[in-house]
């Protein structure tokens, strides 16, 4: 019996009723890593305590201890989230040694209901690009075809899911990074409400736009993690303090009889493939097909709003990362005359390219004669943006886009045009500025045979609804399977 | 060194950043920047918009724009002589910066 291919709800079920132990599931997705790896090379750090922390899961279940439903089962977390004693690295060289002192709200919730932490995953370094291609580390290669991006700044998250390396992944989103990673490699990416998962211990990129949310491989799944990680805390002076329900629980209720979907038409029509097209279209008249009412709606301040997150993401990112010079974690150099030039050369020597242009973008931005122009304007638009959702979403219940205008592109595609990667982000950032949900679930391939996906959107703290969906379209067109 | 007409220093943007490039990743970083700024100054004067005049009069007026993207005036300051009278008043200074009392 093949454990890594089993889903994390079907496996925490086999765990209950005696069918495997926490061992034998660790060993199957430990088996996998060892096979796989070497084709993926979506981990940066496997964990060696693993089969200690299953055996201890194994021995309470022995013992008939009343444990939460993803106990004893593994999961594996993007790099930048801090866990306590394991190095968290961001991908970069400044925090290749970085071993944080605590762990991050998500991952305190994850030991406390007696998950397994395999490892931690690549990324982007710092979660800033959109192929995994500028990590440190390695490239990771989407499962479908090694020759080809698994997306990013999750890309780790998205190769192991589908490749059965990890049953479970966190992430994190700043402007797609949760979910495009999920349509290049035919996973489930759920960007849920700005301020629902607490920020606290997620290494920060831009703090007003980054949200921790979940990478698996359908979108019952998603609902169980989610389920776990939500909630308020007080250590992130942004999270929500509100209710939430039981979103697993809820999800067979999937009737979406009458529901108002919205699609923005004028989304459709630049630089987007005609394939892509076609599989949103064919999602579109299915859902259509189990009740739901389609609507042409407008947003037009989106057009903008790629500019706007580029100039929003990199000004908060030239500041949240002013911290690496150095002096208190993190890489130092070796050669330096005095405290300047040693932040200096710290900096220069520790960051990787996008990071540089990202931090001299956000200087730019900020600096005194420019902040109006860039800053001022983009901010703005971010609140128009916002408006034109609560408008929209007062005539449909969700709204439907592509989540990328292409399936997964090759490695280096985009290396001498940088601007043609960024416009690529088009139906992510809007979302990601608004702070609304979003999910992104496979909706057909391309002629390549790689994944296309749909995003849906929903109004704040409608992931109930945006589940629902979700799941009734999943089990009218299937998940993907994992990978041999 | 300058990008297009908007009288950008490159270097000075590398010395705000606490950065340094080497002559030949100069060249680079400085080909990558201008294509990003054009990128971003592409857009457009939104406030002529008809989008931004239907998003102003129903939202963001003189009733509820306090507080939401209310931000101060874009006013140059000259901080190094503010740096330098700060400096003046530091009892040890190294390097151009306040020296302070190692704690651990």
């Amino acid at each position: 019996m093949l454990l890594y291919k089993k889903t994390a709800a079907e496996l925490s079920k086999m765990l209950r009723n005696r069918e495997c132990s926490s061992v034998e599931i660790c060993n199957s997705f430990l088996d996998r890593i060892k096979q796989n790896e070497k084709n993926t090379e979506a981990y940066i750090t496997i964990c060696d305590d693993i089969i200690d922390k299953a055996k201890e899961i194994d021995k309470m279940l022995a013992l008939g201890e009343k444990l939460h439903a993803l106990a004893g089962i593994p999961i594996a977390l993007k790099d930048n989230i801090s866990t306590k004693g394991i190095r968290t690295t961001c991908a970069s060289k400044m925090l290749q040694n970085y071993i944080p002192p605590y762990d991050a709200y998500v991952v305190k919730k994850l030991k406390d209901a007696g998950m397994i932490i395999t490892g931690k995953l690549n990324m982007d370094e710092f979660a800033m690009g959109s192929s995994t291609e500028t990590s440190y580390f390695k490239k990771t290669h989407n499962p479908y075809d090694p020759d080809y991006v698994p997306g990013g700044s999750s890309g780790g998250c998205a190769a192991a899911v589908i490749s059965g390396e990890a049953v479970l992944s966190l992430g994190s989103d700043t402007g797609g990074s949760i979910r495009q990673p999920a349509a290049f490699c035919g996973a489930v990416g759920f960007k849920p409400t700005y301020g629902s998962v607490s920020r606290y211990g997620l290494i920060a990129f831009a703090s007003s736009l980054d949200q921790i949310g979940t990478i698996c491989r359908d979108v019952s799944d998603t609902a169980l993690l989610y389920n776990l990680i939500c909630g308020y805390d007080k250590m992130d002076a942004t999270s929500a303090r509100r209710e939430y329900p039981n979103f697993y629980s809820r999800l067979s209720d999937c009737n979406i009889n009458g529901m108002r979907i919205g699609i923005p038409f004028e989304y459709f029509k630049e630089n987007v493939s005609e394939e892509v097209i076609q599989n949103i279209l064919n999602a579109i008249e299915l859902l259509k097909y189990i009740g739901a009412e389609i609507y042409e709606i407008s947003l037009p301040s989106t057009k903008y709003a790629v500019n706007a997150y580029y100039i929003i993401s990199s000004a908060e990112a030239s500041s949240n990362l002013a911290r690496y010079d150095g002096v208190r974690y993190g890489y130092r150099t070796k050669n330096y005359n005095n405290l300047s030039d040693m932040y200096t050369k710290t900096r220069s020597e520790g960051f990787g390219d996008e990071v540089k242009r990202r931090i001299m973008l956000g200087n730019f931005v900020l600096s005194s004669g420019y902040y109006d122009k860039y800053y001022k304007k983009a901010s703005d638009i971010r609140l128009m943006i916002k408006y034109e959702f609560n408008n929209a979403f007062k005539e449909c219940d969700i709204i439907i886009t592509p989540t990328y205008p292409t399936s997964a592109f090759k490695f280096g595609e985009h290396k001498d045009n940088l601007t043609k990667l960024y416009n690529n982000d088009i139906f992510t950032v809007p979302a990601s500025l608004a702070g609304i949900p979003s999910i992104s679930i496979p909706c057909g391939y391309s002629s390549k045979g790689l994944p296309i996906a749909m995003q849906i959107m929903g109004k704040n703290f409608s992931e109930m609804t945006l589940l629902k969906v979700a799941y009734a379209f999943e089990k009218l067109y299937g998940k993907p399977e994992r990978m041999e | 060194m300058k990008i297009d007409n908007e009288n950008i220093d490159i270097e000075r943007i590398a010395k705000l950043s606490q950065l340094e490039f080497l002559d030949d990743d100069l060249e680079c970083i400085y080909k990558d920047m201008t294509d990003i700024i054009r990128m971003i100054n592409e857009l457009p004067d939104i406030y002529k918009d008809k989008e931004y005049e239907c998003f102003y009069n129903n939202f963001y007026n003189e009733e509820n724009s306090n507080g939401l993207s209310k931000l101060r005036d874009d006013i140059i300051i000259d901080s190094e002589t503010m740096c330098e009278k700060l400096l003046k008043n530091a009892p040890c200074i190294h390097n151009g910066f306040l020296s302070i009392p190692k704690t651990f």
